[in-house]
């Protein structure tokens, strides 16, 4: 179980990196792209580390260790310092750092199903401009017009929430704080989550998280996988608002108001993270468009080739 | 016509993304292979212990895992107050045992057995001797003693015999009179 699990890390850090550098040396700047690579480096942690350990079980042999692998981590444990040997202090250590990096989201993340379930009960009737701006979008990404629901807050609530149907819900607080143009590229925004099934993928990656939450590059790659589905979503929105510039402006001022609410030092902290990753993806609207995705082909070699490269690492 | 108007541009363009993103790819994965390989190299290097090679706990792991009967040496070590200090096997099958005096501050001796053949140039290194003489080491048993100087200046001394269908060997720095007693007393055991 141990050794599954140092496998998991160690084949989770080979992949995020070669990831990494494929993004960076290729210059894969859309969202599209990016999102799946990174699910890819997921995928190699979560699912090929688990699935050669129960198909070739073979490769733990000391003659494969030996003989064929590229690394071994018998070799890490070997290195012995005050009786400490390197290889299990190294797999520990990275596993503190998984699990610190997964509370470090879960908390906030709880926190906001819990305000969102304390303003659910106080639902209000849905202006009509409010309609008229969820069925442009709709139309615009040419997928039927979602449910709706507005809650009586005057905190900013935007959020495109449901597996099967997806539903959007707004405040009215929102209402307030945007402006015609930004609201149309905001409601745009979580139209075109609706209709890629982000919710969906947002909690099988939460799943992923919480089964190998002791895994530090499930944890990073899995928040990248996150970031690039919202920058997605803004890019669609961007397409759909016709300008790059209201979405960036909504996003900001949605998070000009969501740290306005959180006053509290400690939980300034929490949103310290999420509010970077936004002004990150306001300077990426404002910037260069994204290249274009890079041939299909592409991540079908990468998947075979980091697939070959970690069976001949054994942890 | 300009050469962007022209109708190869979108082909040429396209036929380079598609050879720029495989170099990326090829060139990604072709380091990270060579970066694994390296960093394995760097941890044996940095442990001391060459690929292939295995410590073991104990004797009687050793035993275990090459099949190398270690009895006549386990009663030799006794007679001679010696204790196994590093023990380390391959899976020719050949094991390498350091020895040291628990009494006198006294320079290891390394015990070498190899079941197959030849001992294995990464449990044993080779040495360039200068000096090989033929003795005897009991009743029909000869075995060959090599003397080399290192650098340094140190003197080193290689018994080895034929056992079975294997070979043993000792080396040691220290007096070639305890070399061959020893080596003497593991072959007395010996079947």
């Amino acid at each position: 179980m141990g050794r599954a699990a140092a496998e998991s890390i160690l084949h989770g850090l080979v992949a995020a990196l070669a990831v990494m550098a494929m993004l960076s040396a290729g210059r894969l700047r859309a969202p599209d792209t990016r999102l799946r690579f990174w699910l890819l480096a997921v995928g190699c942690s979560a699912v090929l580390a688990p699935l050669l350990g129960l198909l070739v079980p073979a490769r733990q042999s000391e003659a494969f260790r030996d003989q064929w692998a590229l690394f071994s981590g018998d070799r890490l444990s070997l290195l012995v310092w005050h009786g400490i040997s390197a290889g299990p202090a190294c797999a520990l250590l990275l596993a503190l750092v998984g699990f610190l990096v997964y509370l470090r989201d879960l908390v906030p993340f709880l926190l906001d199903i819990g305000r969102g379930q304390k303003w659910a009960c106080d639902t209000t009737t849905v202006p009509a401009g409010l309609s008229a701006s969820v069925a442009k979008a709709a139309a615009a990404c040419a997928m039927p017009i979602p449910r709706l629901r507005v809650l009586a807050t005057r905190h900013p609530v935007l959020v495109c929430r449901g597996l099967r149907r997806p539903i959007i819900v707004a405040s009215t607080g929102l209402l307030n704080i945007l402006s015609k143009g930004e609201l149309d590229a905001a409601i745009a925004h979580e139209i075109a989550h609706a209709k890629l099934h982000d919710p969906a993928l947002g909690w099988v990656l939460m799943l992923v998280r919480g089964i190998f939450c002791f895994n530090p590059s499930v944890q990073l790659c899995a928040r990248a996988a996150a970031h690039e589905i919202e920058r997605r979503a803004d890019e669609s929105a961007a397409r759909a608002a016709s300008s790059r510039e209201s979405v960036a402006r909504s996003l900001r001022k949605l998070a000009d108001a969501s740290r306005d609410a959180a006053r509290a030092p400690h939980l300034r902290a929490w949103h310290g993270f999420r509010l970077a990753a936004i002004e990150q993806r306001c300077q990426s609207l404002q910037g260069t468009h994204p290249s274009d995705p890079a041939p299909r082909w592409t991540l079908a070699a990468a998947t075979v080739g980091l697939a070959l490269v970690l069976f001949f690492t054994v942890a | 016509m300009s050469f962007m108007a022209s109708p190869l541009a979108p082909n040429s363009d396209h036929r380079g993304r598609h050879c720029r993103a495989s170099w990326v790819v090829l060139w990604v994965l072709a380091g990270t292979a060579l970066a694994l390989r390296t960093a394995d190299a760097l941890a044996s290097m940095a442990a001391g212990i060459p690929r292939g090679v295995h410590p073991c706990t104990s004797l009687a792991q050793a035993e275990a895992r090459t099949g190398i009967r270690l009895d006549p040496l386990r009663r030799a070590l006794d007679d001679q107050h010696l204790a196994a200090q590093e023990i380390l096997r391959t899976d020719l099958p050949a094991v390498a045992i350091t020895l040291h005096r628990s009494e006198k501050a006294q320079d290891p001796i390394s015990y070498f057995h190899s079941a197959t053949g030849e001992i294995p140039d990464v449990l044993r290194s080779p040495l360039p001797a200068f000096h090989e003489i033929a003795v005897s080491l009991g009743p029909d048993r000869t075995a060959s003693l090599k003397a080399a100087a290192l650098a340094d200046g140190s003197v080193w001394q290689d018994v080895e015999w034929t056992d079975g269908n294997g070979r043993a060997a000792l080396r040691s720095r220290g007096r070639t009179v305890e070399l061959l007693r020893l080596a003497r007393r593991i072959v007395e055991g010996s079947p």
